[in-house]
């Protein structure tokens, strides 16, 4: 009897020990290049929604980064939840990583009470994607989202334009949403706005498509059935992760993808296939791998005692997409630089068979997955 | 009964503590910086807000019910009392009322379910799921954008630190567990409320008023599941509406392994308090191995269904002892009877 109940125990333990024993062989191998001090460096990373291919992009090109350089980087998903995004800082406060990049968070005001503990640690912070509306982030490097999106509105009243006899007619044009309360939708729709607005002909509904292709699906349908012939165009904030679900949406009522002139900002591999397949009218690129690429430098270059572009320099580089990139002041956060990267509009200003598109440097991984 | 038998009950009972030791030492030998004082205390702060929902949870289910709306409320409730003070009614509220407000609508939202349960006798699960989708979407509805600022003293209890860089959050939760284990253990309301979970019927019929106990589980949990959110919402310094999103099965993982049982009637405060812990750590050893990112959500899949095997396992283990116990006292009896016997 004693045996068994002794039994019963070291099973449980047992178990425990294996849960987290799975893990201890995850562990990567270190490397033996090291920072100034003969340590090797580590840098934590922060993303969301592992499956999206921008974030994948940004994996790929921190990790690319970090190999050449010879630093490790720290993945860890945040899940888009505050909550869990602070508990990850917090723990990359305990290990003391050399350096943070936060790649992807949706309530960005939240995160902040996070972002001061790191400043307070001495750990210098990069941001992708969006940028924390607080704290001190020492370089945010993304495309001008605002400024992308009166790109990719430009290129969609000329599509209208191109449909109509080179006029713009009276007509309701659909615009498919991110997430409302998130500061990135707010700067597309400003963008979209400050071209569209200049054709008071035309009426703009919006469908929140919350950046994700069901929803933009479903919204895409019920504007379709609301408004019928009206709709003179569509334009999807993000196609990356909305397109495909506004084109099938558009093809299920019986409808033609090219009588819309779908544009937008964020390519990825969806968004330029649609491309490819005619059924997008033209997109400006996320430099999405490169800007992971430069976060990874500039942390390696701080603690390396170099310099990092400071606000007012412009950066530029030879046979990079995102060059010319001028650094001014983060209007978020409360202390920090913007480096302002340039998105090129495919396929109008860079076709979209161009090897400098990471949708294509990185088309391996996607066609793995689309098998 | 002989002490080796006592002893055994009480490593049964408290078994969590037992886990959390081996796990603990465990976690020394293998996870980097897992034994410094900041990541302690990282342990103890980031279990806090689930540590309120375990027991809220734990709760209800030594009544022998579950309830699913608490990561709703989570949000539900700073969120309705924050759009009180800020919009809904006239004048100032100063944020110690707002405190007392969210509070409040924790626990009327507890009554609600509560009485529908108790009086109406609507099945707890459904009810609680259709007040945990309800309530959700209500926040989302009444909350697009984040609220803040938060006042200072409504971020307290989340944000504020004392010596040693302990969070206050820390004390306030522990004092917490500590007060519902003395309610539970040495008064005739905890004896009552157990005893309504034990056995339902058996409590009715010796004049212990059921329902009202029933009420009161629902209308504990949603004050607890609100003190989760104004912790939350101190945290993050402001109030969304994604909140608590997904907490609520961690719940029952938190409260079966703190020796909680679906069959109700069984689990103590302190054991909860253990089984959120065991969760916190947990996911902070596995974030410090850098385990890949699906990795822990499959290991938090895995101690759900770890924390069944276990409740099943404690169960079978009990029972075989004490009846071991009652054969060995059958024997005794008879032996005495036969020298009796021999004797005579």
């Amino acid at each position: 009897m004693k045996i068994k109940w002794i039994t019963g125990l070291v099973t449980v333990l047992a178990l425990a020990m294996l849960l987290s024993g799975c893990a201890s062989g995850q562990s990567e191998k270190k490397s033996e290049t090291a920072g100034q001090d003969g340590k090797q460096l580590v840098f934590g990373m922060i993303i969301k929604d592992p499956t999206a291919p921008f974030i994948q992009a940004f994996i790929n090109g921190a990790e690319s980064k970090a190999k050449e350089l010879g630093v490790k980087v720290d993945i860890k998903d945040g899940q888009a939840d505050s909550l869990k995004i602070m508990e990850l800082m917090d723990n990359f406060i305990v290990q003391k990583v050399d350096g943070f990049i936060m790649a992807g968070a949706v309530d960005l005001k939240a995160i902040v009470p996070g972002v001061k503990k790191l400043n307070e640690a001495g750990i210098p912070i990069m941001a992708l994607d969006t940028s924390p509306e607080g704290g001190k982030v020492d370089m945010f490097l993304s495309f001008d989202i605002e400024q992308s999106s009166k790109k990719a509105a430009e290129a969609f009243v000329q599509g209208i334009k191109d449909r109509n006899g080179g006029e713009v007619p009276k007509g309701v044009v659909v615009e498919i949403t991110g997430s409302l309360e998130d500061m990135f939708t707010q700067a597309c729709t400003k963008g979209f706005r400050s071209v569209v607005d200049q054709y008071p002909q035309l009426t703009v509904v919006q469908g929140e498509g919350k950046w994700n292709n069901d929803d933009s699906n479903k919204r895409t349908s019920d504007l379709i059935t609301r408004y019928g012939k009206e709709i003179k165009g569509i334009y999807v904030q993000t196609p990356d992760i909305m397109g495909a679900g506004v084109v099938t949406a558009i093809e299920a009522a019986g409808l033609n993808p090219k009588d819309y002139g779908i544009t937008g900002i964020c390519m990825g591999p969806e968004g330029l296939q649609l491309i490819n397949e005619g059924k997008v009218l033209a997109i400006v690129e996320q430099p999405a791998f490169e800007s992971a690429q430069l976060a990874v430098q500039y942390l390696y270059d701080l603690k390396n005692g170099k310099e990092i572009p400071k606000i007012g320099d412009t950066v530029t580089k030879d046979n990079a997409l995102w060059s010319p990139a001028k650094v001014i002041e983060n209007p978020w956060a409360d202390e920090g630089a913007y480096m302002v990267l340039q998105g090129p509009l495919v396929p109008l200003e860079v076709k979209a068979d161009n090897p400098l598109l990471w949708e294509n440097k990185l088309s391996s991984l996607w066609k793995q997955e689309n098998k | 009964m002989p002490k080796k038998l006592q002893v055994q009950l009480f490593l049964l009972d408290n078994l969590i503590w037992v886990i959390i030791a081996g796990f603990f030492l465990l976690n020394v030998v293998i996870t980097p910086k897992f034994a410094t004082y900041d990541n302690l205390v990282n342990i103890f702060y980031h279990s806090a807000i689930m540590s309120m929902l375990v027991l809220a949870q734990g709760l209800v289910m030594i009544i022998g019910l579950l309830d699913l709306s608490i990561e709703s409320i989570l949000a539900f409730a700073p969120g309705i009392a924050l759009l009180l003070a800020t919009k809904w009614l006239p004048g100032s509220i100063d944020p110690i009322t707002c405190i007392f407000i969210t509070l409040a609508v924790g626990a009327l939202v507890g009554l609600f379910n509560g009485v529908f349960i108790a009086k109406i006798g609507v099945n707890p699960f459904l009810q609680s799921l259709s007040m945990l989708i309800m309530l959700r979407g209500v926040v989302l509805f009444l909350v697009p954008f984040s609220i803040f600022p938060l006042a200072k003293v409504y971020t307290y209890a989340g944000q504020a630190r004392m010596v040693g860089n302990i969070p206050v959050a820390i004390p306030i939760v522990l004092i917490i567990f500590i007060i519902f284990h003395f309610i539970l253990q040495h008064t005739t309301f905890g004896r009552y409320f157990v005893a309504t979970g034990g056995n339902a019927r058996a409590s009715f019929v010796s004049g212990i008023n059921t329902s009202k106990m029933v009420i009161w589980a629902f209308v504990i949990s949603g004050i607890l599941a609100a003190v989760a959110g104004l912790l939350a919402a101190g945290r993050q310094g402001s109030i969304s509406n994604s909140m608590g999103d997904g907490m609520v099965m961690l719940s029952f993982a938190g409260a079966i392994l703190g020796g909680a049982s679906l069959d109700g009637g069984k689990g103590t405060p302190l054991g909860m308090l253990g089984g959120a812990l065991l969760l916190g750590m947990i996911s902070n050893s596995l974030n410090l191995l850098g385990v890949n990112v699906s990795l822990v959500y499959a290991t938090q899949g895995a101690l759900i269904f770890l924390a069944i095997i276990i409740d099943r396992v404690r169960e079978k283990v009990r029972n075989h002892l004490l009846h071991q116990e009652q054969v060995k006292k059958m024997l005794c009896h008879e032996q005495q009877e036969t020298n009796q016997l021999a004797i005579g």
